[in-house]
């Protein structure tokens, strides 16, 4: 059992939203189809000069591929947003539901310009699938937030 | 900006509550980190290919790995293999929690209620009918509320 790791369209995402941390994995686009390598270096591979410097080309093919957790961090850390997990219990199953919120700290920008953030979504069946959605909700907020986000 | 891995107390816990899947990291019994690395030679991308399992070990069997001190001969009769603990990230730890003993860890932020500042985070554990085993609202980052975490919910286990 390993630890999940983001879907292709959402690192697509990521790496459109400027994620540019390292991670031993990454996403190959061959022929309309995205392969999942892993590398034994920890690197930036949404970083084009670091791709050119092992891969002729082209360099756009290779795309990051780091864990919903890493992903989730690095929205919080760099983006201000916090993703959380929960869930809701019925006698019959266990639905899980995200919720994201904006987490601005005194040392952070100041946030007079910035509305409230509070979206919740509920229903998924597990809390990897609740994790996914939230994590492709909020990478499409950062281009709705203002600058400083 | 890395993923947490847990602590050397938290592995050794986890250990002991019999956490045995496979990670890429791993303490020595002294608490000297260690990760699983593997050797590929070239630099094409068809010759760098390996499978994600071979950086992947269960290293909370009970057996002892050969360890390279350095500085030390390799005919010294000084001790050359350790019992280790495996040192999984924090979130493939809650993992385990949610999937084999149904425990689940929920981080909340906690803000200030007029200018949305980041107060600190809080920890609540529950069991699957969604009952509290326990919270604590006293952390100033996610990672600090989450390791204390996940030491709670071991030691409920």
């Amino acid at each position: 059992m390993k630890e999940e790791l983001i879907l292709f369209e959402t690192a697509k995402l990521a790496k459109e939203k400027g994620f540019g941390k390292n991670t031993y994995s990454f996403y190959l686009e061959c022929k309309e189809k995205a392969k999942l390598f892993e590398h034994k270096r920890y690197q930036n591979y949404n970083d084009y000069d670091y791709v050119k410097t092992w891969r002729n080309s082209p360099y756009d093919d290779i795309t990051s591929a780091p864990t919903q957790s890493l992903l989730q961090k690095w929205l919080r850390e760099k983006h201000h947003l916090h993703i959380m997990i929960d869930f809701i219990t019925s006698a019959h199953d266990i639905k899980w539901l995200y919720e994201i919120t904006l987490c601005m700290n005194a040392n952070s920008q100041s946030n007079n310009d910035i509305e409230d953030i509070h979206i919740m979504n509920e229903g998924f069946d597990s809390y990897e699938e609740a994790l996914e959605k939230g994590l492709e909700k909020t990478l499409n907020l950062i281009n709705n937030t203002k600058k400083g986000l | 900006m890395k993923e947490e891995l847990i602590s050397f107390d938290t592995a050794k816990l986890a250990k002991e509550k019999g956490f045995d899947w496979e990670v890429n990291a791993y303490y020595f019994d002294d608490g000297i980190l260690n990760k699983i690395s593997y050797s590929i030679q070239g630099d094409f991308i068809e010759s760098i290919e390996i499978e994600l399992d071979d950086l992947y070990e269960n290293k909370n069997k009970n057996c002892v790995t050969y360890r390279i001190t350095k500085g030390e001969c390799l005919g010294c009769k000084s001790k050359k293999y350790s019992y280790t603990f495996s040192a999984p990230t924090q979130s493939l730890l809650q993992k385990w929690l949610r999937e084999k003993h149904n425990i689940h860890i929920m981080i909340r932020r906690l803000h200030h209620y007029l200018t949305l500042d980041t107060t600190g985070y809080s920890y609540m554990i529950f069991n699957k009918y969604g009952a509290v085993l326990s919270d604590d609202n006293n952390n100033e980052t996610y990672e600090e509320a989450l390791e204390k975490a996940l030491q709670e919910a071991l030691n409920l286990i």
